[in-house]
């Protein structure tokens, strides 16, 4: 009879035989694709930082708070491929599928490559199986941090569909950056945070929060370890073609350089009246969300 | 690994080991390939810091085990109706004991499922665990012996079996 080192060890070994990946080239283009470097900024951004004065007033306060309900063609927002410029990006950009239809009721990011940024994260979207697969991919947040842009992109949800699938991205202004594929969770949570952890500016890093929120929250608090202090953000109100709203937000990591983790510890959300109306726990480490 | 060289070496020199102690946690093969893949990933774009670590290795597997953990925290969310009618785990050819023993496995919470691997076929010591983890020292322990309990009960077998001293 082996003992469970040996059985361990038995299947590891059969794993290792027969388990197939994409190699090391993929794993270079995926990389490439999701990595999200950020810009950092000053430390008057640290201990307060509401999504409305990330974007400034040119990108929230112009939108319109509800989005547009479905149509049956395309609104004055919405650009075909078509009319997307060719390739001009980063090389591993072009091995992206065809997003479809992109509605932009919070407008395009400007500069060269705002279209393409757009493209890539929707078409992020786009593969996920949730939502109707002929039907728009909606930006439905966008902003800039310290030079570059982020965006967030969904798929309405079909009627009774308890899940979500959005993206966010984040770009440098040379077209270059990363998506985020949050993909279709059955049982959409009331809250969820993802983000990075080594979003580096000289020798500063920063760390972004980003997720999903219950709509009857006003307000997301998210709370650190290390002594960084927490971080109240507003959602970003997207709606009623989504089940929730969504919120961003960045913080400044409290070391210089090596900084790998996700200090994020709890995210929690607050109703009008100040009731918590959900929270999550997210243990801390690279690749974590909560 | 220290000071290594190209991601490519890297990757072809840890890619096989780090699916073998995946393999375990997810108790699926194409997940496992999944999370690896997703991890390296994530070390390709950071490569040029990582490369200094002493073992980058760790940080992949470290990365590899918090994704593994947060699908596994997904897949809970859905119903069981649809877990049922999910097809079975993939699973490479192994002896009927291991194909037990993976099948135990699957039952038992992900972290119970991270420390055993860690702990008792990574040859990590409780301290490197916890840090692996971001848990803390004794929380392993009580996981490692809640979740060895488990084992031991749903192989049907005794503990002292399963863990010689």
């Amino acid at each position: 009879m082996s003992d469970l080192r040996e059985r361990l060890q038995e299947l590891a070994d059969a794993a290792a035989r027969h388990g197939r990946t994409a190699g090391p080239q993929a794993a270079l283009r995926q990389g490439r694709r999701r990595r999200l470097l950020l810009a950092g900024g000053t430390a008057a951004g640290l201990a307060l930082v509401l999504v409305a004065s990330l974007l400034g007033s040119d990108r929230l306060a112009s939108r319109p708070a509800p989005l547009a309900p479905p149509t049956t063609s395309p609104p004055a927002t919405t650009s075909p491929p078509a009319t997307l410029p060719p390739e001009t990006g980063p090389p591993d950009v072009s091995i992206l599928p065809d997003p479809g239809v992109v509605e932009r009721p919070v407008g395009s990011p400007s500069g060269k490559y705002g279209e393409q940024m757009v493209r890539d994260v929707a078409s992020e979207v786009a593969r996920c199986e949730g939502g109707d697969p002929d039907g728009p991919k909606v930006l439905v947040a966008r902003g800039r941090f310290h030079g570059r842009t982020w965006l967030i992109v969904a798929k309405p949800p079909r009627p009774g569909e308890d899940w979500l699938c959005w993206s966010h991205g984040l770009f440098e202004a040379s077209g270059a950056g990363g998506i985020g594929n949050h993909g279709a969770i059955p049982d959409l949570p009331p809250l969820q945070a993802s983000g990075s952890s080594d979003l580096r500016v000289g020798k500063q890093y920063w760390g972004q929060v980003v997720g999903t929120v219950t709509k009857e929250a006003t307000r997301v608090r998210v709370l650190f370890s290390s002594g960084i202090p927490p971080l109240d953000l507003a959602p970003i109100q997207v709606g009623d073609r989504f089940p929730v709203n969504f919120y961003s937000g960045f913080y400044r990591q409290p070391h210089e350089d090596k900084n790998l983790e996700w200090f994020v510890t709890r995210v929690i959300a607050y109703d009008r009246a100040g009731r918590k109306v959900a929270e999550c726990q997210a243990a801390a480490g690279p690749g974590h969300s909560c | 690994m220290a000071g290594g060289g190209s991601f490519e070496e890297f990757y072809s020199g840890t890619v096989g080991r780090l699916l073998g102690q995946l393999f375990p946690v997810t108790g699926d093969l194409h997940e496992a390939e999944e999370v690896v893949q997703e991890a390296f990933a994530r070390a390709a774009v950071r490569w040029a810091r990582l490369r200094d670590y002493d073992v980058p290795e760790a940080w992949v597997r470290r990365v590899a085990m918090n994704l593994a953990a947060d699908r596994a925290r997904s897949l809970h969310r859905q119903a069981s109706a649809l877990l049922r009618l999910s097809p079975p785990p993939e699973v490479p050819p192994v002896s009927v004991e291991a194909l037990a023993l993976a099948d135990a496995l699957r039952t038992l919470p992900i972290r119970q499922r991270q420390v055993i691997v860690l702990y008792h076929l990574v040859d990590l010591p409780v301290e490197e665990v916890a840090r692996t983890l971001a848990i803390r020292d004794g929380t392993v322990k009580s996981l490692l012996a809640r979740g060895r309990r488990a084992l031991a009960a749903k192989l049907g077998e005794p503990e002292e079996a399963l863990y010689p001293r």
